[in-house]
């Protein structure tokens, strides 16, 4: 298998990782009853979602 | 007939009052051999000014001792200042370029050959500890300094040249370095 | 006020900022910067059709190609490198839109890591663009990073090692343009874009490259022509007229090391028939020490942080407070490769290459960069052209 085509699985790996994250903290924001760790999640799940869309 | 003369007078003074400067200054002699102590663009430079103004300079940035015997040279100039991508680029460091060019200066010396040491690289080139121990090695045995006005824009040389009792000659950038060697 | 309501205005609250932050990223990621190719264009090519190793990615750029009527040497100009250096962009686009071969050929990239000008650089707070008043109308540029964006060159190795060398360097710089030449056909984004642009060297038979660049003040290699050996005569007398005749600020020369690989001084003259060149210019915006960072510092080059530091002597570069503005950095490098052509041709009479048309160092500072591009609502459309 070349280069190219390893970085490339690794890459797509990096984005299932990212949504892996993503829907941890989503679940995580869901059941928890504390106002200030759902303002956490909130605000940490901004880069995974910009990542995911291919924006940053 | 007194008065013509006095316009006369006053009319040569002004015309060769560019040149008093250099008055007191060496006239340097060719056949010229250039190199580099700390391999900064400065040897190139030299000879491209020389070639510029008509005067062949030989150079060679990894010039020794040995390279000596059998050369016609009357003038041996020794530009400082250091690169450390020239240094890099040629596989040495400061203190291998400094040994280099005493044993070179110390063989031209005995050759009779003139030593000048040079600094025509401006400012940019008096930078570091490396600067410093280029210049340092070599113009304490030079015969002749040569600086440009930005190297000397600290009055560096100028108090150099006056403590250690060389001649120094001064000009203005590398382009005159040519002039100076005609 | 209950869980339910709290959550809700916090997530649309992180959603609002998420919008906000993705238009914003969005928009400086799709921006098409207009080119006026000047009346001299012979054709405009794809870097993609000098190799296939970049046919289909976001660094096929553009490849403007000026024939002289009487034959000559080849020049390349590289812009871009380095998107957060804008000049080395403007200068190689000042040439694109006013160049006029009358001896010898021209090629131009304004880009040659689009990639890297579609995002800035991660926690700098960078602006995304930056504007240049013309007499008609406000012209705009992407504002970048250095290195491509991971978007598009993702993972990084976790320790880059250079082709063909072996050398290692920083695990960053496979996404870095100047680290990457000469480039391979099957490798990441940055060495396939190197392999094209060497690729399009050799088959146009190119004499010189010319690589823009912009440097920090607290960087040593400042203000200086960085050249392969093979050109270092002409660097060496290119130096001493401009700093004689022409800067305020002295330029100087610095040999290419044969030991640092993936740099195009070094790579490009290796590989290929020709003379590769870089220059670089003082840029406070990419100081650590700088002050506050925006478009003002980018394009009026002042900073008192900056110029603190040069008071203590940790600049190897001057700087009062007329600064570095951006005029005078696109200046120095236009009459720079004006200076290198014109003793190259002394050197080397038969590879001349006479060009006309472009703005002297005088002419850039005292009227302006907004006087030498074009306008392309009202140029003609087959001349206007997108990077």
């Amino acid at each position: 298998m070349d280069m190219l085509t390893i970085n490339s699985v690794v890459m797509i790996l990096y984005y299932f990782i990212t949504t892996f994250f993503l829907l941890a903290m989503v679940r995580n924001f869901i059941v928890t009853r504390d106002v200030q760790e759902a303002l956490l999640y909130a605000v940490v799940m901004i880069p995974f979602v910009l990542r995911l869309l291919r924006l940053k | 007939m007194k008065k013509k003369m006095m316009y006369l007078l006053l009319l040569l003074s002004i015309v060769s009052f560019p040149f008093s400067s250099l008055a007191d200054t060496p006239k340097l002699e060719g056949p010229y051999l250039v190199t580099t102590c700390g391999q900064s663009p400065g040897a190139v430079m030299v000879r491209m000014s020389a070639l510029q103004a008509g005067v062949q300079a030989e150079h060679n940035n990894t010039l020794s001792a040995s390279d000596l015997s059998g050369k016609d040279v009357k003038t041996l100039i020794v530009t400082t200042g250091t690169s450390m991508k020239g240094m890099g680029a040629a596989g040495t460091n400061v203190d291998k370029e400094i040994a280099r060019c005493s044993e070179l200066i110390a063989a031209a010396k005995s050759a009779g050959i003139v030593v000048v040491g040079a600094h025509v690289e401006g400012m940019a080139r008096r930078t570091d500890s490396s600067d410093e121990a280029s210049i340092e090695a070599v113009m304490k045995d030079a015969d002749v300094l040569l600086v440009i006005d930005d190297s000397d824009s600290d009055g560096f040389f100028t108090e150099y040249a006056r403590k250690h009792e060389k001649p120094l000659i001064k000009i203005k950038d590398a382009l005159a370095i040519g002039p100076v060697l005609k | 006020m209950n869980i339910r309501t709290a959550k809700l205005i916090i997530l649309l609250f992180a959603g609002s900022c998420a919008a906000i932050a993705g238009s914003l990223f969005k928009e400086h990621m799709e921006y098409k910067e207009a080119v006026v190719a000047s009346p001299f264009l012979s054709e405009v090519r794809k870097l993609s059709d000098y190799s296939d190793a970049v046919k289909g990615s976001v660094n096929d750029a553009n490849v403007y190609i000026f024939n002289g009527p009487t034959p000559g040497g080849t020049v390349v100009l590289l812009g871009g490198t380095h998107p957060e250096e804008p000049v080395a962009n403007l200068s190689a686009q000042i040439f694109t839109e006013n160049v006029h071969p009358v001896q010898g050929r021209v090629i131009v990239i304004n880009r040659i890591n689009t990639s890297a000008s579609m995002a800035t650089r991660m926690g700098e707070a960078y602006p995304r663009f930056y504007h240049i008043s013309t007499p008609w109308g406000v012209k705009k540029w992407r504002y970048g990073d250095r290195l491509a964006t991971p978007l598009h060159s993702w993972p990084d190795p976790e320790v880059y090692v250079h082709y063909p060398s072996g050398q290692n360097l920083a695990y960053m710089d496979v996404r870095n343009a100047n680290r990457t030449w000469p480039g391979r056909h099957d490798g990441l984004l940055c060495e396939r874009t190197n392999y094209a642009l060497m690729e399009l060297i050799r088959k146009e038979k190119a004499d010189i490259v010319m690589d823009f660049h912009e440097a920090e003040l607290e960087y040593a290699v400042e203000n200086t022509i960085v050249v392969h050996e093979k050109g270092q005569s002409v660097a060496a007398m290119a130096s001493m007229m401009l700093t004689s005749q022409t800067f305020d600020v002295p330029i100087g020369m610095e040999f290419s090391p044969k030991a640092l690989h993936g740099l195009s001084h070094r790579e490009v003259g290796d590989h290929s028939d020709a003379v590769s060149y870089l220059v670089e210019v003082a840029e406070p915006m990419l100081d650590r020490i700088r002050g506050i960072t925006d478009e003002e510092l980018l394009m009026s080059g002042k900073d008192r942080f900056v110029m603190k530091a040069g008071e203590y002597k940790l600049l190897y570069s001057p700087i009062d407070e007329s600064g570095w503005p951006v005029e005078k950095r696109t200046a120095r490098h236009v009459a720079t490769l004006m200076t290198i052509l014109q003793v190259n041709n002394m050197l080397a009479p038969e590879k001349t290459i006479i060009l006309e048309g472009i703005p002297d160092y005088r002419e850039i500072t005292e009227n302006g960069l907004g006087a030498f591009f074009q306008n392309p609502d009202e140029a003609p459309q087959e001349r206007v052209f997108y990077d």
